[in-house]
């Protein structure tokens, strides 16, 4: 851990900043059973941000065709273990955003040359636009069952991205998106709707069965759900949403209690897609195309017009709050290498660069999405191509700068975290060869 | 214009002086202690042949997306 003298130049950001650790400061003075709850109200949000982000648009719409496809199995639990992956990499990201006030690419072009931290901005900037313009098909999609024109949602979901960040307040941007993320929970009445079987989904849960034949589908559904669940963004978003949180290494049990109730909302978000969706499968319905308007229309019959309704807006919230995080952690990435401000404390007029980003990549995805005959399949192929291929070198350096004693200090990873991490990274790279074997001759799974 | 500004004293403005801004956050919070870096890690062998590995399967993995791509596009 480094440390520095105090300069005493005082900006905006600090100001800002300072204004939230006086409000932990205040918290940490007051007595009785409040004070933990008060602590922790003031310390979560990027866990669970980054969490709920993560079941965006897609996710989202392949545990509903997981659910339609192979109804209630094996795959909940599943989704559950995929979580506790993404806990232990994301953990990694906190503790070190937390420790160092750094984002990701800053810190890697520092400790690791320039090279790599260019390779993988290129990365993450590209696989981000991809994975943006999937998130603007799934709102396109989601309002369109409402017969919203394609021009007005993909419109509407922009000016949404661009109000948040006119706060020119990290604290007010995130509550905004964490109001706005709770809304994920949409998923739990619809399932509740389908009236499942909660005998079948306890039995599953505690089971693992039945497990479907191992065939080149059920490989592909696996290797998603893995890349749908550990991500290039969510580590970069993390670490950076924690450093522009101002989190200190005090705050590190609240960041992993955060980031644990992150993925235990987003893993019950998840798996109450695959339960709604599950009465399509009871009935014989299997759908293969993920359209969102299909799924909504299928489960009608089931959940009535409330609970369809619902779920084409969750498909909607799912992809809107992505959008917002995958655009805000390319914004800070891109900062980060060229040194630039890159803080949502910061006034428009002081971060223009960061702001454009911000909005900028997001403009870019909503305008693919409209143009017409564009070969979206092709698209979102692509993304997951990029996603879970890129991953595990992210993860690598994750894992080398998690253990790097002169940036971590104390706070380096300890023996059970390295062991688990070699067990989530030897996952993620098997979920990567499985998925580029595919791609090169199917045949071979 | 994208750079950090100083105010007089922007800490007074929320009710908080520049020293107490100061005792708020911990030196390398700051954003002028955010222009130091840390400086390149000096590599352990094993670490040296692991990026070259990485080398190589970044090559393999724009392979893998461009022949992804052009099955997509055959259909």
């Amino acid at each position: 851990m480094r440390s520095t003298s105090a300069p005493g130049l005082v900006t905006h950001e600090d100001r800002d900043r300072a204004r939230d650790r006086l409000s932990l400061r205040r918290a940490y003075q007051t007595r009785g059973p409040r004070r933990w709850l008060w602590l922790l109200w003031l310390s979560i949000g990027p866990g669970i941000l980054v969490m709920l982000g993560e079941n965006d648009a897609p996710s989202m719409l392949s545990y509903a065709a997981t659910g339609s496809r192979f109804g209630i199995g094996f795959f909940l639990p599943f989704i559950a273990i995929t979580f506790v992956m993404a806990v232990v990499v994301q953990e990694m990201a906190m503790r070190i955003g937390a420790v160092t006030h750094r984002g990701f690419s800053e810190l890697m072009a520092d400790r690791f040359g320039g090279m790599w931290g260019g390779l993988l901005l290129t990365d993450l900037m590209f696989g981000n636009l991809l994975t943006l313009i999937t998130e603007f098909i799934g709102i396109r999609a989601g309002l369109g069952y409402f017969h919203v024109p394609p021009v007005v949602a993909v419109s509407a979901a922009i000016v949404v991205i661009g109000v948040a960040i006119t706060t020119g307040r990290y604290w007010t941007w995130e509550r905004l998106i964490m109001a706005l993320a709770v809304f994920n929970a949409v998923f739990v009445p619809i399932a509740i709707l389908a009236h499942p079987a909660w005998s079948q989904v306890a039995s599953a849960m505690v089971q693992f069965s039945p497990i479907p034949a191992w065939n080149t589908n059920t490989v592909l559904i696996l290797v998603a759900d893995i890349g749908a669940t550990v991500t290039p963004w969510m580590i970069f978003f993390q670490q950076a949403a924690v450093a522009d949180k101002g989190l200190t290494p005090a705050d590190i049990h609240r960041g992993r209690f955060d980031t644990v109730l992150g993925a235990v909302l987003a893993a019950a978000f998840g798996m109450a897609a695959v339960v709604a969706t599950s009465t399509l499968f009871s009935h014989g319905i299997s759908l293969h195309n993920y359209q969102t308007a299909n799924f909504a229309s299928a489960l009608r019959p089931f959940v009535g017009r409330i609970g369809a309704s619902l779920f084409a807006l969750g498909i909607v919230e799912a992809g809107l709050v992505a959008a917002i995080a995958i655009s805000t952690a390319s914004a800070y990435a891109f900062a980060e290498v060229r040194g630039q401000s890159r803080s949502l404390n910061r006034p428009l007029k002081e971060a223009w660069s960061f702001y454009l980003t911000l909005i900028g990549v997001a403009m870019v995805a909503g305008a693919v999405v409209l143009i017409p005959h564009i070969p979206l399949e092709l698209v979102v192929l692509l993304v997951n191509v990029v996603a879970v291929l890129s991953t595990p070198p992210i993860f690598l350096f994750l894992l080398l700068l998690a253990n790097d004693r002169q940036v971590m200090g104390e706070w380096v990873n300890r023996g059970w975290q390295n062991a688990a991490s070699v067990i989530v990274g030897a996952l993620i790279t098997l979920a990567g060869l499985l998925f580029a074997v595919s791609v090169l001759d199917p045949r071979l799974i | 214009m994208d750079e950090p500004r100083a105010t007089e004293d922007p800490g007074k403005a929320a009710g908080l002086t520049s020293a107490q801004v100061l005792s708020l956050l911990e030196p390398d919070q700051l954003v002028s202690a955010k222009r130091h870096h840390f400086g390149r890690r000096t590599a352990v062998p094993w670490q040296t042949v692991a990026f070259w590995i990485l080398r190589v399967y970044w090559v393999a993995v724009l392979v893998v997306a461009v022949l992804a791509a052009m099955r997509a596009i055959k259909g």
